[in-house]
């Protein structure tokens, strides 16, 4: 299983690592507004653009895991090996998950650091640590089962068209239920339902 | 152990409407090198796509290492060593990446056998899968195959774009392996002489049907090839079963027939016919008789 998740990192450690550099780059913006430059404010303005950017790279990367797969026949390859197609799809989700946490997680944590440095998030300490949290990894792993599902398709057109429909309709929820346990039930079964559905379609379709 | 590691019972399937598969049933017996053969889109690749689990069938049951091919395990997946034709390999990735993959998701791992194979091959781990030729990814292919000591080799056309030095080697790699104790190869190509050099049972698809399904003594003795001269015309029937084809021209007729035994000997002997020569038939000839005609199934005794 090791091996599974360590190759699917390292296939599309684009994606990976442009979200790894993109969370570092707004730490540091974020460190630098709060503590040097003294204009908290801007953390909110950073956030703008880094969460839709987040999303819409778990987004490439579930896409990327599986329009790779099919157009590389790589699940043919690895089904003659000892591996079946339960543990591929496992292992993808897996590599998936971690980098959603690996991403939001170290941004939850700053978040955490720079509430008790400005008094300018004292309202919002609670929600930051809790549903603002649970929302934005559910959100970026909604985006990413969403990929999964797009890139499962041989065909380019679909691909986009899916997925652009499927990542509007995720935003469009977080953004118009705002965090809070309503967004948290429908990004579960957002999740739930696209995980059913891509699993079934990854292990019946001949390789 | 199985005693029989590939099981295939009145297996069909369809595509787009389409019959590939027309109710295959074949037992291959442990330790048997059993050659599929077949002309292009007779069903060999997908015959062996469901055994591995990597097409579901229309109709029919497979089994491989004694469980069905739709849930294989994968302690079975790693007891089976596969080339399959066109190798599939995972072209963006290094020669060594790929190994160490291969290896990390291995049961077992041969490096002595497989460091033999990479330096008869003389395969570079450094360049890309991609930017090695036809024949190098098949060598690369078949050596990872064997590299993990499998139970069961299944190798869907595999010296396919190899030059005739390395599907030598090829063929003496797989001699090696069936001489190592309990191994079973199933393996189909278009190089009727290799099938014929290693092979110990024939199966011959046919439009989808299994037509010939014996030993490989077994098929050359039971086909046979007559040229047969009349006093007069050729007849119009002669009242024989398992014609596999005829051609008549004048006074001479030239039969192949299956299933060849003392009656039908007799009753050709009542049509007077001035001389009956048998023509030497190699595989080759029996394949081709048994293709471009009707089928008729070699392996069962008829009556007459």
């Amino acid at each position: 299983m090791f091996t599974l998740i360590r190759r699917e990192i390292a296939d599309n450690l684009f994606y990976v690592a442009g979200a790894g550099i993109v969370v570092v780059f707004t730490i540091w913006l974020w460190s630098y507004g709060v503590f040097w430059a003294q204009e908290p404010e801007m953390t909110g303005v950073v956030a703008g653009f880094v969460i839709p950017a987040l999303l819409l790279g778990y987004f490439g990367l579930g896409a990327s895991q599986m329009y790779g797969d099919r157009a590389h026949k790589i699940s043919t390859l690895l089904c003659t090996l000892a591996v079946t197609r339960n543990r591929i799809f496992a292992a993808r989700v897996v590599a998936g998950g971690l980098t959603v946490l690996a991403t939001i997680l170290p941004l939850a944590v700053t978040g955490l650091i720079l509430l008790e440095s400005s008094p300018l998030f004292a309202p919002y300490r609670g929600r930051i640590v809790g549903e603002m949290t649970t929302t934005a990894v559910l959100a970026g792993f909604a985006c990413y089962c969403m990929g999964l599902l797009s890139g499962w398709t041989a065909s380019r057109v679909w691909l986009l068209a899916g997925g652009t429909v499927l990542l509007t309709l995720a935003l469009s929820i977080v953004v118009v239920k705002g965090v809070g346990i309503e967004a948290v039930v429908v990004l579960l079964l957002l999740i739930t339902a696209s995980l059913v559905v891509v699993w079934y379609r990854f292990v019946s379709t001949p390789l | 152990m199985n005693d029989k590691p590939i099981v295939i019972e009145d297996l069909v399937k369809f595509y787009d409407g389409r019959c590939v598969l027309d109710g295959v049933s074949l037992q291959v017996p442990r330790g048997c090198i059993y050659g599929l053969l077949g002309r292009n889109g007779s069903g060999k690749t997908t015959m062996i796509r469901i055994l591995l689990g990597l097409e579901p069938p229309t109709r029919g049951r497979t089994l491989v290492l004694g469980e069905d091919s739709s849930g294989l395990s994968a302690n079975t997946h790693g007891r089976i060593g596969y080339v399959a034709e066109g190798h599939h390999l995972i072209q963006s990735y290094k020669v060594r990446r790929l190994v160490d993959l291969c290896k990390g998701l291995s049961l077992q791992w041969n490096d002595e056998f497989f460091g033999q194979l990479m330096e008869t091959f003389r395969l570079p781990m450094d360049r890309k899968v991609k930017d090695l030729s036809t024949g190098m990814r098949a060598q690369l292919n078949l050596a990872l195959a064997m590299a993990i000591d499998p139970e069961l080799v299944i190798l869907d056309d595999p010296t396919l774009g190899l030059d005739t030095v390395a599907r030598r080697q090829f063929l003496e790699l797989a001699i090696d392996v069936i001489q190592r104790q309990g191994r079973t190869i199933l393996f189909s190509s278009h190089i009727l002489a290799d099938v014929e050099r290693i092979a110990d049972r024939i199966g011959v698809l046919v439009a989808g049907k299994l037509v010939v399904d014996c030993s490989l003594d077994e098929l050359k003795s039971r086909v046979k090839k007559l040229r047969v001269i009349f006093p007069e015309r050729t007849p119009q029937d002669l009242y024989l079963t398992d014609i596999i084809n005829s051609r008549a021209m004048g006074r001479e007729m030239v039969l192949t027939v299956a299933n060849w035994n003392p009656q039908k000997q007799a009753i050709l002997a009542t049509f007077r016919p001035e001389s009956c020569t048998e023509m030497p038939m190699t595989l080759e000839d029996i394949f081709i008789e048994c293709t471009r005609s009707a089928p008729a199934v070699v392996p069962q005794e008829s009556e007459v």
